[in-house]
């Protein structure tokens, strides 16, 4: 069921072009010049219940205009909206008390404030009830570790610590859908894997369905079975993970490392046709292949059987140089 | 009601912060008495060689400054995010936080942020009114003291209403607009009576900017100045009409933010 | 001490200003409202009275008039930007440049005051004269004394509004203090009222007071009241308090960016 519908949606800005310098300055004191902008260009996708969504795209390519049309924020200049049975401009006051945001840059925290009094006022704003409060916190410390938090101020905490109380605060009103905007923006290692496991609980567990930005394609492999990808405006994929990779995992790569320094005959491996091969240096070489053609298998097991290696490498294409490659061709892909 | 609880329970969470640093406090509560001590001070210095204004005794014009300062103290409690709406909520996206919770934008800009130490304005305002009251003589009824109150409250509305629809100018200005700073001056011709002004600028105070409503009209009826009493009965009517207004706007504005964002 | 810097920093503050560029068209009226009260105020004080003190209704208007019109020159707000430097963290990147902060402060309110010049007190000055009567300066001696006298005005405002802005150091919020400062300058310069006007007793310790060089004694000079030996007076008083403020200042800043560079802000 969907729980999401965006049809055909484009958004369109006006800039003004501001003049450099003195003279330009004075210039605009009295002139300025109207450009418009296409943020988001007719995108049309659905998210059922209880799917993860991930919706990926360079700085500037519409992401956050999208999710702040999704969030009702902004209205679209054309096209259409529903989400969780309301139009999230229009029924901005319902809506939003169904919805859970995070904007990774942006805390929704009370900056000077311990982060218990915000957790106790936003109860008030979304009409939490005190079971419902304290069953959330309880939910939240078990995963998110917040207790040792919850008595500093917003301004004292660290990023990471700062994102676990923006998450914890974006699901206590137990909402349908959040949308998650570079939620492990600027986090270590171990805060991402922090928050990436607390979207997996609350996920499976309560249903939620999620929306998230993301410029960290791990946190997208680790979490999404689907991914939109928009450029300049444009939707260049909506698909799975999975059907992402087998589009566009033309080149694999095996680097093997020799036991003896030495020239190697690659023809003796009866690859030659379909298998690219270089020395990269006296012990390492590399070989270059696509996945279609030979089975990785295949290629490893002539290699060991015909050389005397140490140790070989798989190495597949990652997430980040499809999406690269996607963006220089500028293709279009959808399910 | 939910807003009311809510209401309470920003306001307590700003106290909160306040008294987090207890001298900056303090040093904020002793400079901006010291503000008031001053513009008292020139009220003085102004009348201490000619007794009167115009018809008007020293303790009368000390009367009005005073009513003036009740409402003024209130508003610059509640006002405090309203001049920065612009830079704090448009500039630096503050208000799309605001857009993404359950409850009235103006309301949750108002009272995220007091001005605390105004409640000195307010004390001390009500202070010299006391004082001329007692020092005139002036009658004093229950209704008095009924109507003292809601002359109040439509004061303290009627600036909060202007300021508002000030601020909403911030939804369609990507400039930092001054436009709130002229205004505010002109609070400072409310404190006279308007009758020392020309027709120009009586008319600008009492129904385009409407601060003699917000202060001299008001006071006119305790000060048994009879010949004012239709502008009197008036002070709810127009404070109410500039409430609606500036509501109006507000929510105009609001779907401009929505349409351009920030 | 080279200069270039500082007309670097000036140039900015010039740029910075014409981003503002609303700020002027409004701040034009709002000194033609502050004008406006004390016209009528003024004029209802001396309604059937030829003179109040040594001013006659002309001329006190001539002297709030051209006292709000010279504030459009020398008033800046360093103090709330230093505030802001110190309060948001910018002050550590600012430190490490090599010049002095205090100058390259009172260089960016030369800049800003340079802009007013232009954009704000020339057309002020206009809108002004075109509503109210205002009188010349008594003398062409007086004119060119009332110019010099400028530049203490500029030099003690910022100087003054260099050390509010310092104490920031010590306080989490400003504000409070700035209006307060805001205020006092608003009456013990005698922008408001003149100083002559004042009870005898504050009249006297104005006299002593940095304030006045701000307002009162270049307004004073414009109206020739003050000439000869009180013009050399006001001249050396101006000089002195300049380089007592910024003396002071310099003091007080060293000793700031010692508590702000042990502990770290």
């Amino acid at each position: 069921m969907a729980v999401i519908e965006v049809s055909r949606v484009s958004k369109r800005f006006k800039t003004y072009d501001r003049k450099e310098g003195v003279w330009g300055g004075i210039q605009n004191l009295f002139r300025r010049n109207p450009r418009e902008v296409k943020a988001v260009d007719d995108v049309s996708f659905t998210v059922d219940a209880g799917e993860m969504v991930g919706y990926i795209g360079a700085n500037g390519a519409g992401k956050s205009t999208t999710i702040k049309m999704l969030t009702g924020i902004l209205v679209p200049s054309s096209g259409s909206i529903r989400a969780n049975g309301y139009v999230p401009y229009r029924d901005r006051h319902q809506y939003t008390r169904g919805i859970g945001v995070v904007f990774g840059q942006r805390t929704q925290l009370w900056w000077d404030i311990a982060v218990v009094e915000s957790f106790q006022l936003l109860k008030r704003i979304y009409d939490v009830s005190d079971r419902t409060f304290e069953e959330q916190l309880e939910v939240f410390d078990a995963v998110l570790n917040l207790k040792p938090l919850l008595y500093t101020p917003v301004r004292k905490l660290s990023l990471g610590e700062r994102m676990r109380c923006d998450l914890a605060a974006a699901f206590l009103h137990r909402p349908r859908i959040v949308f998650l905007d570079e939620p492990t923006i600027g986090l270590d290692v171990v805060a991402k894997e922090n928050i990436r496991q607390f979207l997996k609980r609350i996920n499976a567990e309560l249903q939620v369905t999620v929306v998230l930005t993301t410029h960290d394609l791990s946190d997208i492999e680790e979490l999404c079975r689907r991914v939109l990808i928009i450029d300049r405006g444009h939707l260049l994929f909506d698909g799975s993970l999975e059907g992402l990779r087998e589009r566009f995992e033309c080149k694999s790569q095996i680097v093997f490392e020799l036991r003896e320094p030495g020239q190697v005959d690659f023809g003796r491996l009866g690859f030659n046709s379909t298998v690219e091969f270089q020395q990269l240096d006296a012990l390492r070489c590399q070989a270059v292949f696509d996945k279609k053609q030979v089975a990785s298998a295949e290629l490893i097991k002539a290699i060991v059987n015909s050389l005397a290696v140490r140790d070989v490498m798989l190495d597949d294409t990652t997430i980040e140089e499809i999406v690269r490659e996607i963006y220089s061709r500028g293709e279009v892909v959808t399910r | 009601m939910r807003h009311l609880s809510i209401l309470g329970y920003y306001f307590a969470q700003y106290i909160k912060v306040r008294l987090a640093y207890p001298g900056d406090f303090l040093i904020s509560v002793f400079t901006s008495l010291a503000g008031t001590v001053a513009s008292f001070g020139f009220l003085y210095i102004l009348f201490h060689r000619v007794s009167s204004l115009q018809g008007w005794a020293f303790e009368e014009l000390l009367f009005i400054y005073g009513f003036n300062l009740v409402c003024l103290g209130l508003f610059n409690v509640l006002s405090m995010n309203l001049y920065e709406f612009g830079e704090r909520y448009i500039m630096e996206g503050r208000f799309d936080q605001i857009m993404l919770r359950p409850l009235h934008s103006l309301f949750q800009v108002i009272f995220e942020a007091f001005r605390i130490e105004s409640f000195q304005e307010f004390a001390t305002g009500l202070v010299v009114v006391v004082y001329v009251w007692h020092k005139l003589d002036l009658p004093l009824t229950p209704l008095d003291l009924v109507l003292f109150l809601l002359m109040t409250i439509c004061g303290v509305t009627i600036y909060l209403s202007v300021f508002v629809m000030l601020s909403t100018l911030s939804f369609w200005f990507e400039d930092r607009v001054g436009v709130s700073p002229p205004v505010f001056n002109m609070i400072a011709f409310g404190r006279y009576p308007v009758t020392i002004y020309n027709v120009f600028i009586q008319f600008l105070l009492s129904w385009i900017i409407p601060f003699a409503f917000a202060s001299f009209y008001p006071t006119t009826y305790f000060l048994q100045r009879h010949e004012f009493s239709s502008f009197f009965a008036l002070v709810p009517v127009v404070a109410a009409t500039f409430l609606v207004l500036a509501l109006i706007l507000w929510s105009r504005g609001v779907r401009g933010y929505q349409s351009t964002g920030s | 001490m080279t200069v270039t810097p500082y007309i670097a920093f000036a140039r900015i503050a010039f740029l910075k200003i014409l981003a503002y560029r609303l700020r002027y068209y409004t701040g034009i009226v709002t000194y033609m409202v502050n004008v406006s009260v004390y016209y009528f105020i003024w004029k209802a004080l001396y309604r059937g009275k030829e003179s109040l003190g040594e001013f006659t209704f002309e001329e006190m208007i001539t002297y709030v008039s051209v006292g709000f019109i010279i504030r459009t020159f020398y008033f800046n707000n360093i103090d709330r930007e230093i505030a802001n430097d110190i309060l948001l963290g910018h002050i550590a990147a600012k430190m490490t440049r090599p010049v002095n902060y205090q100058w390259m402060n009172i260089a960016q309110a030369a800049g800003e005051s340079f802009f007013r010049l232009f954009m704000f007190t020339v057309p002020t000055a206009l809108a002004i004269l075109v509503v109210f009567p205002l009188r010349a300066p008594a003398s062409l001696h007086s004119a060119l004394a009332f110019l010099a006298a400028l530049v203490f005005s500029f030099m003690v405002f910022a100087a003054l509004n260099f050390l509010v802005g310092t104490c920031a150091v010590y306080l989490h919020s400003i504000l409070g203090l700035i209006r307060a400062k805001y205020f006092l300058v608003e009456i013990l310069s005698g922008l408001l009222i003149p100083i002559s006007f004042f009870p005898e007793t504050l009249a006297e310790i104005s006299r002593w007071l940095p304030f006045q060089l701000i307002s009162f004694t270049p307004l004073m000079i414009y109206m020739g009241k003050f000439q000869g030996e009180q013009l050399v007076t006001s001249f050396l008083l101006g000089l002195g308090w300049t380089l007592v403020l910024v003396g002071l200042g310099h003091w007080f800043w060293r000793k700031a960016a010692t508590k702000l560079t042990v502990q770290g802000g």
